[in-house]
């Protein structure tokens, strides 16, 4: 039972190799699939969602917490999803999105320039053309990649493995993707199936609390879920009609505490 | 004959997988025990030769440019020559940075695993490590770049990145030795023709930079080019001082000698 | 039942047919020469050969293609690619698909001649790189 998330630059062959990976491990595959459920959700449109997960914030995006949201919608759908297992996303930043689920298997498929530019050309475009329209998605990626989460798409250390597809093939590279999923690192344990649980309830809370207060964080152990706000925001009625609205939202939490005055810890969402 | 060469900034872990790949693969080693030996055919000073490979040219640590460019291409000539006869797993040679494009060469980094430490140094405080490990990484990125222009870290550099934080040391000897037996790594008369060129570059670079500086060498199928810059003066001398040292490195089919203008020597000699 | 070794030589310049024929019948090998790709599958159709040795890159056909034919018919021949376009990522593709060996032009009779030996080798059938000098 593994979590696979796949991350590679335009035209790099990561889609092939995600379906080959899940065709081998009789997993689910999804990348598109998960901002069409979001938008179904949170009735927001897809290319909305879209430039929220790919663009980085323009400069009136940088005085409003819009991508926040957005961004908590998208996460909320995809921990969610991945809650059960047995599933490779190969959407954007598949790395990012799951970095609290440590047996999530985070791989990134990179390949040279040129490469990613002849199979761009497959698709009917010149070569200048398809290496200014790889060059840009790459600069996109850094810029959101930076902005939102302080860190570089190349960096290796997101990342559980990094293969090149120039010099192994994509059947090796599944290959060696498939083994590293087997490892005891990456095995769903019952353990790791309640903390994707605790992890999905801490989402959902956030989701009802980001528009009003986003600067909340929130953990949950064992369906105990703790919200860590300012003393200013925990007493306001907004507040706490929306801690209502969770717990009447969300059946399998056991116990709901707000802490304030206390900093938010690193693995809160 | 493949060949698997690893670079990591945790040495430990990355002697520990390196040796035990070796074995299970049935593979020769190479790693930084051959500095001795290359130290004595080449007699240098070998605690030079090992600080040459860590630090960058510097008159307060008594290491001159050329002295140091020397040093490197003598070891560089000696992997080259190892690589070449036999199934191999290299490390802590820099040899990532200078065997490029062989199809038969694996390159692969390790990263992190530094909370599997051994008990000596686990007592420091994990900011603590952070910031060892970061000074490193700026130590190793500035002498990569100085000598190869290439950063160390760079993904772009290697065909595979593990990292250690999740998979454990025997998985990735694992993986690695899966990996080596993928046909697309077996060695050709092409790929081998290929590390053979470089080799011999190095060979030429070698002797050449004995005694000269701004010395670049290509070679492909026993073709060497050679280019070098200086002022315009000293064009013809340093031409036919290359074609008269190179001459006695043996495999050379073919010697063509580029020259460039040194502009900024050429600039400040004008005003003299 | 003969002990030569069989090989199929496999490319549309004809001067490369003349040059490595007589070099490897010297090894004690029955060499046969093709230019059209098309004929050449024809033969591999009625016979198993020892060794195959193509050129990639061909009008009707490809050396891949070929690869693929022989590797069908008989997995036990051993393929060898030869061609004046070697880039690294065709050479890996090649590698992948089972080719034996992967040599860019220009290469030196002899060069072939030892890969065929080591070719020979893996069959189990080692041969002689220079049988006449022991005569």
């Amino acid at each position: 039972m593994s979590i696979i998330t796949i991350s590679r630059g335009s035209s790099s062959m990561g889609k092939a190799v995600a379906e080959k990976v899940a065709a081998k491990l009789e997993c689910d595959i999804f990348s598109r699939d998960l901002l069409f459920k979001t938008s179904g959700r949170f009735h927001v449109p897809q290319k909305t969602l879209e430039k929220a997960i790919h663009d980085a914030p323009g400069i009136f995006e940088r005085y409003s917490h819009t991508k926040k949201v957005y961004l908590t919608y998208i996460r909320a759908i995809l921990t969610e999803m991945v809650a059960g297992g047995n599933i490779v996303y190969y959407g954007l930043a598949g790395h990012l999105l799951l970095d609290k689920l440590p047996h999530v298997l985070k791989v990134r498929i990179t390949a040279n320039l040129d490469g990613r530019v002849k199979r761009k050309m497959t698709e009917g475009f010149s070569e200048k053309k398809a290496r200014d329209m790889i060059l840009a998605d790459d600069d996109q990626r850094k810029k959101w990649s930076r902005k939102i989460y302080d860190a570089d798409p190349n960096d290796c250390s997101l990342y559980d493995l990094t293969v090149c597809i120039d010099k192994l093939s994509v059947e090796n590279a599944v290959d060696c993707i498939c083994r590293c999923a087997s490892r005891k690192a990456f095995e769903s344990t019952s353990d790791c199936v309640r903390q994707s649980k605790d992890l999905s309830l801490a989402w959902n809370a956030k989701v009802l609390l980001v528009e009003s207060f986003p600067d909340v964080g929130i953990t949950c152990e064992y369906g105990n879920l703790l919200i860590y706000a300012t003393e200013k925001e925990a007493h306001t009625t907004k507040f706490k009609k929306i801690l209502d609205d969770i717990k009447k939202e969300n059946y399998d939490i056991y116990n709901l505490e707000v802490h304030t005055g206390l900093p938010v810890p690193a693995n809160a969402v | 004959m493949s060949v698997l060469i690893l670079s990591s900034e945790n040495k430990e872990l990355e002697n520990q997988i390196a040796q035990k790949t070796a074995e299970r693969l049935g593979y020769t080693t190479l790693d930084q025990q051959f500095y001795n030996e290359i130290a004595k055919k080449y007699t240098l000073d070998s605690k030079k030769l090992m600080d040459a490979m860590i630090i960058t040219p510097s008159f307060l640590k008594r290491m001159p440019s050329k002295q140091w460019y020397y040093y490197l291409s003598c070891v560089e000539v000696e992997v080259l020559a190892r690589l070449l006869e036999d199934n191999c797993v290299c490390w802590g040679l820099a040899a990532h940075l200078y065997v490029v494009v062989i199809s038969h060469v694996l390159k692969v980094r390790l990263i992190g695993g530094h909370s599997l430490m051994s008990p000596g140094q686990g007592n420091m405080n994990e900011d603590k490590i952070k910031k060892i490990i970061a000074e490193q990484e700026r130590s190793r990125e500035n002498w990569s770049m100085t000598a190869y222009n290439r950063k160390e870290a760079d993904p772009g550099l290697y065909d595979m990145v593990i990292n250690l934080d999740q998979v454990q040391p025997d998985e990735a000897v694992d993986t690695l030795s899966t990996t080596m037996g993928y046909p697309r790594l077996k060695a050709m008369t092409y790929s081998k023709n290929n590390l053979a060129d470089r080799a011999l570059a190095a060979r030429v670079k070698n002797v050449l930079l004995k005694s000269l500086t701004d010395i670049q060498v290509d070679a492909q199928n026993g073709t060497v080019v050679v280019t070098t810059a200086s002022v315009k003066r000293e064009k013809s001398k340093k031409i036919d001082t290359i074609k008269k040292i190179a001459a006695q490195v043996e495999g050379i089919g073919y010697l063509e000698v580029h020259w460039n203008k040194d502009m900024l020597t050429e600039a400040a000699m004008s005003y003299r | 039942m003969s002990n030569l070794l069989e090989i199929l030589l496999l490319d549309d310049e004809a001067i490369v047919g003349k040059r490595l024929k007589p070099a490897l019948e010297k090894m004690n090998c029955n060499v046969e020469v093709f230019q059209d790709p098309q004929l050449a599958v024809g033969r591999i159709n009625e016979k198993e050969f020892d060794i195959v040795v193509t050129d990639i890159y061909m009008d009707d056909m490809d050396g891949m293609q070929v690869l693929d034919i022989v590797h069908e018919k008989s997995p036990r021949t051993k393929v060898i690619m030869i061609t004046g376009y070697a880039m690294i990522s065709l050479a890996r593709d090649a590698m992948e698909k089972g080719a034996f060996d992967f040599i860019a032009k220009p290469f030196k009779p002899d060069d072939l001649r030892v890969v065929i030996a080591k070719a020979a080798k893996a069959l189990g059938s080692p041969i002689d790189l220079n049988p006449l000098t022991r005569e």
